[in-house]
């Protein structure tokens, strides 16, 4: 990372190009130094290992390749980068798993801007950019993720992980299971890899009749 | 004469982004920050910065339970109001106009300019 006093090298991921662009100016109006933009989690990559920024803001929720698994390939191929999830997901799995993945902080959009800077020059120091909000939240999820593998692998799954096996189990897509449920498919494909972690499965297909067969699910009839 | 610019944020990075964007444009726009935490003092702010566009975070949800579009336009008639939901990309204009119809004849009037806009 560069010295402090130095200005920082920052690359901006956000699929949102209008939320980018006015990060782009804060970033730039403070003195940083914005080397790259990208709108997607695969560009993210790309222009990670070719641009090699000291800092990278990332957003978790982004087409091609969503800002956790490029979190995780990034830090995989360059471990001195810094790499702070800038998104609007307050929610305990995204940021338990994105601390687990080796980000160096987790901030959210509805911070302003004096705060959302501030947290970047204390990575300089050292510091995990995270609002003591944040990392209150993220101890207790911490914490009762240990309680959480004390317990059997159905109690390990979240209510959201349950309604989503309930779908699957109702032989539903990755795409209406998404329409379903308001969110985005690479949410629901993130959530499918826990529940395949979680069960120790394979695939859907094997989690759906791991569930019913359990019965951790009553298969909803597919419309 | 440039345009008077107010953006308006409670927690609102975009917004303040924006803001810090927009000001390059020196010479079209002259832009007021309203850092709206304090809702009677971003109110007083607003009225005396006179802006002829207010622009505010769709997704700014405690500004904009404190401060509506709808009271934004009953604040400062002649003036346009931005709302920008960065998440879509969407901007949606409002404003407002103020006529004073007496009779109905004056309203069915209006209301045949208002169609014919």
């Amino acid at each position: 990372m560069s010295e402090p006093g130095m200005s920082l090298r920052v690359l901006v991921a956000d699929d949102h190009s209008l939320f980018r662009d006015g990060i782009v100016s804060l970033l730039e109006a403070a003195g940083m130094t914005v080397v790259g933009e990208a709108g997607d989690g695969v560009e993210a990559v790309e222009l990670a290992t070719r641009l090699r920024p000291d800092l990278i803001l990332l957003d978790i929720h982004m087409p091609e390749m969503d800002g956790l698994e490029a979190l995780r390939r990034i830090r995989a191929a360059l471990p001195e980068v810094r790499v702070v999830m800038l998104t609007v997901s307050d929610d305990d799995e995204n940021l338990v798993a994105a601390v687990q993945a080796g980000a160096s902080g987790y901030l959210l959009k509805n911070l302003d801007a004096k705060g959302f800077l501030a947290s970047l020059r204390g990575l300089q120091r050292g510091e995990a950019a995270m609002t003591r909000k944040t990392m209150a939240q993220l101890m207790e999820a911490l914490a009762e993720k240990k309680e959480e593998r004390k317990s059997e692998p159905r109690d390990l799954l979240t209510s959201r992980e349950e309604e989503l096996l309930r779908l699957v189990a109702a032989g539903l897509s990755n795409k209406a299971i998404a329409q379903r449920l308001s969110i985005s498919e690479n949410t629901v494909k993130f959530h499918m890899k826990n529940i395949l972690q979680k069960l120790n499965v394979r695939n859907r297909a094997e989690a759906a009749a791991y569930a019913v067969r359990e019965g951790l699910v009553v298969p909803e009839a597919p419309e | 004469m440039s345009l008077r610019v107010a953006v308006l944020a409670q927690h609102s990075l975009f917004a303040e982004g924006l803001a810090t964007r927009l000001r390059e444009y020196k010479r079209v726009f002259e832009v007021f920050s309203i850092d709206a935490t304090v809702v009677e003092d971003a109110i007083r702010r607003l009225l005396e910065a006179e802006p002829t566009i207010v622009i505010v975070d769709a997704n700014d949800a405690g500004l904009l339970k404190e401060i509506p579009v709808t009271r934004l336009l009953n604040l400062l008639p002649g003036a346009r109001v931005i709302q920008i939901d960065a998440d879509s990309d969407r901007v949606q204009v409002f404003f407002s106009e103020q006529r004073y119809a007496p009779a109905t004849n004056d309203l069915v009037s209006m209301m045949h300019d208002i169609a014919a806009v």
